[in-house]
């Protein structure tokens, strides 16, 4: 406990203090217009991502991913260096991580109501010893689980459109940059973008249905 | 090294990422995420405001005032009125200070005034 009171003071000591040159810059960026809009147009497909682990997610869940990724960055906790790369691509990236932790987080240990207080006392110990029992393979295996029938899912989506499957295809060979992309699928740029779309309207459809499954 | 069935992971992550990177670029927005964003802009101007404030340097320390010249402390209240009034009146328009009821002025506030209005006195007496 004094450990953990020791902890806390030093990180209360740590003010962070950037430059004149770093306000500047992410003064100048983040007063672009449309800034904080399309930071949430992205925090919210990226909840959607987090939607089919079979956590709820919410317009709070979507607002507490921008604010936390532009609080952490004007606090220090997230490291940016403006000659490195933009804020908005800093703080998506960020916004990318803590989904996708999320997502795995909460597929490993998925919600589940249940009042302890209300249950009789054998079922309070079958929980308790489930919960023990579990190890990391079993919960890895769910979170594989969920991933690999989201991009099935996709797959089955996109059947009729050779483009989107190639675009899948050139994912699943770790190529994501557009030039990579390219290269690989032999696409146009024009076809690709095209191609980006109508993928993002498929993500947009996957059903409710099978974040039931998942969360089932 | 990365478990090969963590593929289906990073396929996942990279179709939600490049779907979201349209959305953002090409997506529309409700009244109310134009509400929130007015919100959260204003919030980190305030903040980046603050940083600046942190950056200057701060004010310095108030100076202590000259010690008054012995010549000064030996006059009373009655005197030092009548050498403020002279001064003024020698100085005209070149003389101003803020203070017009000098009644709120202590016998010390007086001297003080006096002092530095008085610039032909010889700071040794």
């Amino acid at each position: 406990m004094k450990a953990a009171i020791g902890e806390s003071d030093q990180q209360e000591a740590t003010v962070f203090v950037p430059s004149e040159e770093w306000i500047d810059a992410f003064e100048r960026q983040s007063s672009a217009k449309g800034f904080e809009e399309r930071l949430k147009r992205f925090a919210r497909m990226r909840a959607n991502m987090v939607a089919r682990s079979g956590r709820r997610v919410d317009e709070l869940y979507t607002r507490e991913l921008v604010q936390d990724a532009l609080d952490d960055t004007l606090e220090g906790i997230l490291s940016w260096d403006p000659e490195r790369v933009t804020l908005d691509k800093h703080l998506m990236d960020s916004i990318r991580s803590r989904t996708r932790h999320d997502f795995v987080h909460a597929t490993r240990f998925p919600h589940a109501s249940f009042d302890v207080n209300d249950a009789p006392r054998s079922q309070v110990v079958e929980v308790e010893r489930a919960l023990a029992a579990a190890n990391d393979d079993a919960h890895h295996a769910r979170v594989v689980s969920a991933a690999q029938r989201t991009v099935s899912e996709l797959r089955g989506l996109a059947a009729s459109d050779a483009d989107v499957l190639r675009l899948l295809d050139a994912f699943e060979a770790e190529a994501t940059k557009k030039v990579d992309v390219l290269r690989i699928s032999g696409m146009t740029s024009k076809r690709y973008e095209a191609a980006r779309k109508r993928m993002q309207r498929l993500v947009l459809q996957l059903s409710a249905e099978t974040r039931d499954a998942i969360r089932a | 090294m990365t478990n090969p069935n963590d593929k289906n992971i990073d396929i996942l992550d990279a179709v939600y990422n490049d779907a979201a990177l349209v959305e953002a670029e090409s997506g529309k927005s409700t009244p109310e995420d134009q509400r929130w964003a007015r919100d959260v802009r204003s919030s980190v101007q305030a903040r980046l405001a603050e940083m600046r404030r942190n950056l200057t340097p701060a004010t310095e320390a108030p100076k202590k005032a000259k010690p008054i010249r012995p010549s000064l402390l030996a006059v009373g209240r009655d005197a030092l009125l009548e050498k403020l009034t002279q001064l003024t009146t020698t100085m005209g328009g070149g003389v101003q200070y803020a203070h017009r009821h000098l009644g709120g002025l202590s016998d010390d506030d007086l001297r003080r005034l006096i002092d530095t209005l008085d610039t032909n006195t010889n700071d040794a007496d």
